[in-house]
Order: structure tokens, then C-alpha cells, then sequence
């Protein structure tokens, strides 16, 4: 429940511009009864201006610069008052429209700086929580491995032993099988919950998009989709262990094709972009661009497109886990992916890593 | 270097019949059924619970215990599969070893290849616990 203080200013905040408009006449109409010169009552004006320029923008501000210019020339227009009065009042048009300019400029810088701060601890919580759930990821994988171990061991041994019956081997078989479903989801886990360095060496960016591009032509034929991959002009040498940046673009690419579930085209293209480090100065990084024309990601699966587990494909489809563990393996990289989508028209990836040397 | 399921031994050195296995693993039932696979081949298989218990196995019987291969598991109460590793190979011996464990971290896998232990990451399927400990016998010792 608001106060009454703070529903008053909220109203204020958001018809800024009326209560300003209304503002500027009632002080004009103070300033025509009152009479007097270049007055503190036409001090009173910039209150209005600087409300609108504030809450309501450049444009209506200015607006409201100009009718409070209006309102101070008007009110100086009084048969006994001389020519500099109203020139004196036009001046404070002037003045109105420069304070107007000001005050949204820095309304815009602040905003801006809020928006920036807001962005940065949004992605820190965001790197904070995936981290947690990449230890807990790592934990219950470790934990799970012995446990499993046993179950496969013993099913294959039942499965092994020719004085079982066929029902008891038909089972075992199906126990081996599906441990084995098991492992697979496990690797998975450990890769995004993995941390520190493999083997990392120098490697082209383009070469490493190339190979992961041609792996998945045939499926994306099959999917009458079509992978165009634009050759960069020169080679991006980044350090990374490459099956590792592959295994990432692959991802990345085959959750394209998965998007268009009508086919369409998959852009993947290779080059520098330059990005601001966290302590803004800019930075060059070796990118790779993966665009579709796919049905895009709803606003509010953005946020959670990362999170293990966490898929909109349907059974069978994905297990949740490809672009948790493409996360986990371009942070560990020292780099970043950038997602932009627009639902209805298709999702761009960009994976940022530092450039070697 | 992990060893994959898939590794055939490219040479049939050593023989894995009447070799002497230690097995240290703190999983009684994931000790027994490796311990029994190995045993179906002909090796004859020391089992413990615990690193310390692997620790005093081998230093009771110097040198080496007599072992042609000491497979140990990663985590284990007390001492570690890896600290075990380190007393074995601080004590000059060339057993060779093979680790278990259900996550190898970047970190550890880099110092297996410096210490020339392979892993074998769990799970593993276990009819392929023979060929593995092959591979581990041969790319053990040189170290």
C-alpha cells in the first residue's frame, strides 16, 4: 500500500507532462497578477520545464520551455510596460528552453548509468547462479558415477550369464542401456559444471565453425534446412581447445535447425567485433554469429535459456543440457554469448572469446 | 590421458592372466564386480577398502607388492587414489596404475599425464575392465 505522499508523486511522475502544462499556466496566470518585472516568480517557471524534460522527455519539455516562454511574455504584455520587458521575457524563453535541454540530457545520462549498473549485477547474479548450479551439477554427477557403475556392472553380468532367462537377460539388457542414457546426461553435467583449463592451443575460428558446419549438413537437410556459412576474409585466432569451441558452435547451429521446424536458412559467420570489458574499455574478441529464422525464444525463457535442464523441445528432442554446457565452456573460455531474439522471426547467438596473442 | 572404452590394447604385453591386481576402491559392490570381472580373466586380485589400506598393502610388501597393476579409485576416505599415487611414485616404484573416478577435473587429468597414470572415468561398461587394465599395464612403468 502506497502512501499518500507517494501516490501524489507517482501521479505527478507519470502525467508529467499535464501537470507541468497545468503548472506553467498557473504560474503564468501568478505572474500576470502579480505584475512585477523579471521576477522570482518567473524563477517558478523552470520547476514545470525541468518536471517535463525530466519525466516526460526532450520533446515535451521543450514544448513546455516554449509555452512558459509564451506565459512570461504574455503576462509582461500590460499597456505601461515598455518594449525591454517583453524582450527580458523572451530571453527567458531563452533560458527556459537551454534548462529544458539540460535536464534531460542529464535525466538521459542517469538513466543510462542506472540501466548499465542494472545490466551489470543482472548478468553477475545471473554468472552467480549458474556457477551454484554448475558445483551442484559437478557434485551430484560425482556422487552418481560409483552408484551407477554398480547397477551397469551388475546388469551386465545378469545380462552375461547364459543360465538366466531370456526375460531376465531382455531386462538386464534394457538396465545396461539405460545407464548408459545415464552416463551420457552425466557427461553432459560435468562439462558445464567443469572449471579450470584443458588443452588449449591457437586456433582459427573459421576453421573450427567450418567443421562444426559440414558435421551437421546432413541434418540439416534432413530438416530442410540450409547451413550458409560466410568464410571470414582473414583467419580469428583465438586460444581455445577446439573440440571444445566445436562442440559449442555445433550446439548452437543444430538448436538453429531445431528452431525452423520448416526449414529456412542458418547464417554462421566468423569475424572481430569489439566489446567493453567490465572496466569499459573496449576490447577485441573473435565472434561467431549463429542466426536463424527459426520461431525465436519467448521473452521469458530468455533468462532461463541457460540453466541445465531447462528446454522447450520436445521429448526426446534435447536433453536441456547443450547450451548450458556451450555456457559453461565459453566462460571457462574467459568469454561470453550474447543472445538476440525476436519471437516470430528468429534467434541470433554470439559467441565472444578473447583473440589470442 | 583417459582411457576410452573403446581402446583395444595395440599390444598384447602383459598378460593379464596370472597378473597380481590391487584393487582400492571404498564401493564394496563396485569393488567386487571388478574385482570379479578381473578374477574371470585370470588375475589374481588384492582388494581394499580404503587408501591407506592400498598405502600399507604396498609397503608391507616392497617392492612394489609384487603388483603388475594397482587400480584406485579417485575418492576415498583418508587418503586420496591420487596421494596413494604420489607415495607409489615418490618411492621409485613403476607400478602401474589405473585411477577411477566419476569426474575428471582438468586439473587432475593434467597431473595423471605428468605422473603417466591413466583414468578410466566412471561408469565405465565392466566387460571392458580387461582391455582397459591391458592398456594400463603397458602405458604404466615408464614413468
Amino acid at each position: 500500500v502506497r502512501s499518500a505522499r507517494a501516490r501524489i508523486w507517482h501521479f505527478i511522475v507519470r502525467h508529467a507532462l499535464v501537470v507541468a502544462v497545468l503548472a506553467t499556466v498557473l504560474v503564468g496566470i501568478a505572474d500576470w497578477a502579480t505584475g512585477v518585472d523579471v521576477t522570482i516568480v518567473q524563477l517558478a517557471y523552470l520547476a514545470p520545464v525541468v518536471l517535463a524534460s525530466w519525466f516526460a522527455g526532450t520533446q515535451p519539455g521543450l514544448g513546455v520551455a516554449i509555452l512558459a516562454g509564451i506565459c512570461a511574455a504574455i503576462s509582461q504584455i500590460d499597456g505601461e510596460k515598455d518594449w525591454m520587458v517583453i524582450a527580458n521575457a523572451i530571453g527567458c524563453g531563452g533560458v527556459f528552453i537551454v534548462v529544458a535541454q539540460l535536464a534531460a540530457r542529464l535525466h538521459h545520462y542517469v538513466a543510462r548509468e542506472q540501466l548499465q549498473r542494472h545490466v551489470a549485477v543482472e548478468q553477475l547474479r545471473h554468472a552467480e547462479r549458474l556457477t551454484a548450479i554448475g558445483v551442484l551439477a559437478a557434485g551430484v554427477a560425482h556422487e552418481l558415477g560409483t552408484p551407477l557403475n554398480v547397477i551397469a556392472g551388475t546388469a551386465e553380468l545378469l545380462d552375461i550369464d547364459p543360465g538366466n532367462s531370456d526375460a531376465v537377460r531382455r531386462g538386464s539388457a534394457t538396465i545396461v542401456r539405460q545407464t548408459q542414457k545415464l552416463s551420457a546426461i552425466i557427461q553432459h553435467l560435468l562439462a558445464f559444471g567443469r572449471r579450470g583449463s584443458g588443452t588449449r592451443e591457437v586456433v582459427d575460428l573459421d576453421r573450427v565453425a567450418t567443421s562444426a558446419t559440414e558435421l551437421l549438413e546432413a541434418t540439416a537437410r534432413k530438416r530442410k534446412a540450409k547451413i550458409e556459412h560466410e568464410v571470414a576474409a582473414e583467419p580469428v585466432r583465438v586460444r581455445a581447445a577446439d573440440a571444445q569451441v566445436e562442440q559449442v558452435i555445433s550446439n548452437l547451429v543444430l538448436n538453429a535447425i531445431q528452431a525452423m521446424p520448416r526449414g529456412g536458412i542458418v547464417r554462421v559467420r566468423t569475424c572481430v567485433e569489439m566489446r567493453e570489458d567490465v572496466d569499459r574499455t573496449p576490447r577485441a574478441f573473435g565472434s561467431v554469429v549463429v542466426e536463424d529464422e527459426g520461431m525465436g525464444i519467448a521473452p521469458a525463457d530468455l533468462s532461463r535459456i541457460f540453466d541445465p535442464f531447462f528446454t522447450t523441445k520436445g521429448v526426446g528432442e534435447g536433453t536441456g543440457l547443450g547450451l548450458s554446457v556451450s555456457y559453461g565452456i565459453v566462460q571457462d573460455h574467459g568469454g561470453s554469448i550474447e543472445v538476440d531474439s525476436r519471437e516470430g522471426y528468429g534467434t541470433r547467438f554470439t559467441v565472444l572469446l578473447p583473440l589470442a596473442g | 590421458m583417459t582411457v576410452e572404452w573403446e581402446d583395444e590394447p595395440t599390444r598384447e604385453y602383459p598378460q593379464l592372466a596370472d597378473a597380481r591386481v590391487l584393487v582400492a576402491e571404498d564401493d564394496p559392490e563396485l569393488r567386487g564386480l571388478v574385482a570379479a570381472k578381473l578374477r574371470a580373466e585370470g588375475c589374481e586380485v588384492i582388494e581394499v577398502g580404503s587408501g591407506q589400506a592400498a598405502l600399507d598393502l604396498i609397503t608391507e610388501h616392497e617392492p612394489r607388492a609384487g603388483l603388475d597393476l594397482a587400480i584406485l579409485d579417485f575418492r576415498m576416505p583418508g587418503l586420496t587414489g591420487l596421494e596413494v599415487i604420489y607415495f607409489l611414485r615418490t618411492t621409485d616404484c613403476s607400478t602401474p596404475i589405473l585411477l577411477l573416478t566419476a569426474f575428471p577435473e582438468p586439473d587432475l587429468v593434467d597431473e595423471c599425464d605428468r605422473l603417466n597414470v591413466p583414468i578410466l572415468q566412471k561408469p565405465f561398461p565392466l566387460h571392458r575392465i580387461g582391455a582397459v587394465a591391458k592398456n594400463a599395464m603397458r602405458a604404466g612403468g615408464d614413468w
